[in-house]
């Protein structure tokens, strides 16, 4: 399957999905006037990319720094389509970058954990001091 | 002209999309056998001319550009050598070339395509194949500057009289909250003059009913959804117990998935899958409590003996999006609220705002320490100490999201 990259705006993140290596990364902002139609082709091609894992190791690193509450529910599609993948017996790991100092993120990051339990999260506060 | 028929003229005109021939000018052209003298002697008469056409029997079949003919002409020995010849020597033989109904914005495309020499040079107009003039690209950004323009302030105007509209839809519960909460202040600032933030408020005999909400989305589409949201959330009080916020809520997400048809499971990215976060309050003034009833938003509490907010959370499902439930029951909490209690509710928009030395968001730590900071003052003075904060910490950063928040003393 072909690899997924989208470049960053400001309004919208950086998407490096390498299916051949089984690492997906998203890092940047997430704010677009439409989020279904950023987010729409994302995850079509994540939903094509899980259907074909079987017992993979796959790593997801997300560093956002903001997302507004349309595009949240969105990346809630997207790690509850990881977490489904989880439970049916891939390794899925979750890298949740934020700044050390970023309660919010950290939170969030927290909610995340909590929601989808198959996946195994890690919180990765960076020092950027 | 009377004034409908003004009014009429003037809708014809900035309506009529200008295109090529409109920007083109009638240049006498020239024949390929025109001598470059003759040439020569046109551009020294007319100080203005920028482009020379060469036409055979009516079709367009080059360009003579003044700089690139002026400068192999300049020197004598030039003169004297080509003078006497044609002029398709110096002419530019694959001008850009476009029908007259060509419109603005596509021929802006075509001259970049082109290339430089088509910015210095113009273009050729032709009408049903025949030569009707030449188009100078100055005109043609001046055009597409003015038009820019026009529409941007056409589009500003639409959106700044739709202000109007949802400020007035939200006055009455404004005024109802600042003649019954003396001690309060609401800060409503949509990021693009209208917004998907929403307030609202409603009196009764015993006590009063609250509500501060995000919708999905801002701007435009995030307008539509608080003005959705007003007159169902009204309905909703009508149908179920202001005294019962929960029930509110739950009322609210029923109306709004049936009216957006948000009730399947999802149909696919087409489909809109929208509603509300938000904080839902009733305050009964003879026992002098407060039930809150919350979706994803939080509600901090400063008791005027305790050190610090104590926050307490709402239940974490938005209202009225395909995956909330049709029956789902939010929760009320009830909290004793005597006099001198400080209340703060806000909108994600203000904790989550970038800025800082580390872009990172605002926080509720800072808005809890700007607020401490200021709890003996009145809640505008401590609201005004929070937009300062926050000011300070947004700084030169763009402001991501709407920002509604309520500070207040029951």
């Amino acid at each position: 399957m072909e690899n997924l990259f989208i470049a960053a705006t400001p309004s919208t993140p950086e998407v490096d999905f390498r299916f051949d290596q089984h690492t997906l990364s998203l890092k940047g902002e997430s704010y677009p006037e439409n989020a279904a139609s950023f987010y729409g082709g994302v995850l079509e091609r994540v939903r094509q990319y899980l259907a074909g894992c079987k017992g993979t190791e796959i790593r997801i690193n997300v560093s956002l720094a903001y997302f507004n509450s349309s595009s949240t529910k969105l990346l809630f599609s997207m790690f509850d389509a990881f977490n489904q993948a989880a439970l049916a017996g891939n390794e899925v790991s979750l890298n949740w970058f934020h700044d050390e100092d970023d309660e919010t993120l950290f939170e969030f990051g927290q909610e995340i954990h909590q929601d989808y339990p198959a996946l195994r999260f890690t919180d990765v506060p960076v020092n950027t001091d | 002209m009377d004034l409908l028929s003004v009014d009429h003229f003037r809708r014809q005109t900035v309506h009529r999309l200008p295109s090529a021939g409109g920007i083109s000018s009638e240049v006498d052209p020239v024949a390929p056998d025109t001598t470059n003298v003759t040439v020569l002697s046109r551009f020294a008469r007319d100080r203005d001319l920028v482009s020379l056409p060469v036409v055979e029997s009516g079709v367009p079949i080059g360009l003579i550009n003044r700089n690139a003919f002026m400068s192999e002409m300049s020197s004598p020995q030039n003169q004297e050598r080509y003078g006497p010849q044609g002029c398709t020597a110096f002419m530019d033989r694959d001008p850009l070339i476009v029908d007259e109904k060509l419109n603005l914005e596509a021929l802006s495309f075509r001259v970049v395509e082109h290339g430089e020499q088509t910015l210095a040079a113009g273009f050729i107009v032709t009408r049903d194949g025949l030569y009707a003039g030449v188009g100078s690209c100055l005109r043609l950004m001046r055009m597409i500057a003015n038009l820019q323009a026009e529409k941007n302030r056409q589009i500003r105007h639409s959106i700044e009289y739709a202000g109007v509209i949802q400020q007035a839809m939200m006055r009455a519960a404004r005024e109802a909250l600042a003649h019954t909460l003396q001690d309060s202040e609401l800060v409503w600032e949509p990021r693009d003059v209208v917004g998907g933030d929403f307030y609202h408020f409603a009196r009764f005999q015993d006590g009063w009913f609250g509500a501060v909400a995000d919708c999905t989305g801002h701007g435009v589409p995030g307008a539509f959804m608080t003005l959705i949201t007003s007159s169902l959330l009204v309905q909703a009080i009508e149908q179920s117990n202001p005294r019962d916020p929960a029930a509110v809520l739950s009322e609210l997400n029923r109306a709004i998935k049936l009216l957006l048809g948000q009730t399947g499971p999802r149909a696919g990215f087409g489909q809109s899958d929208d509603g509300l976060d938000g904080a839902f309050f009733w305050f009964d003034e003879a026992k002098r409590t407060l039930t809150y009833a919350a979706a994803k938003t939080p509600l901090f509490v400063l008791d005027q003996t305790s050190e610090d907010f104590v926050q307490l959370d709402g239940d974490r499902m938005g209202v009225g999006y395909v995956d909330t439930p049709m029956d789902f029951c939010w929760t009320n909490q009830v909290i004793a609220a005597p006099q001198g209690t400080l209340m703060f509710v806000t909108t994600d928009g203000l904790v989550d705002q970038i800025g800082g030395p580390k872009q990172t968001a605002f926080g509720k730590r800072r808005i809890r320490e700007s607020i401490i900071a200021q709890r003996n003052e009145r809640a505008d003075v401590i609201s005004m100490s929070v937009l300062n904060a926050y000011s300070l910490w947004q700084a030169d950063q763009p402001r991501r999201d709407d920002l509604t928040f309520l500070c207040f003393r029951p």
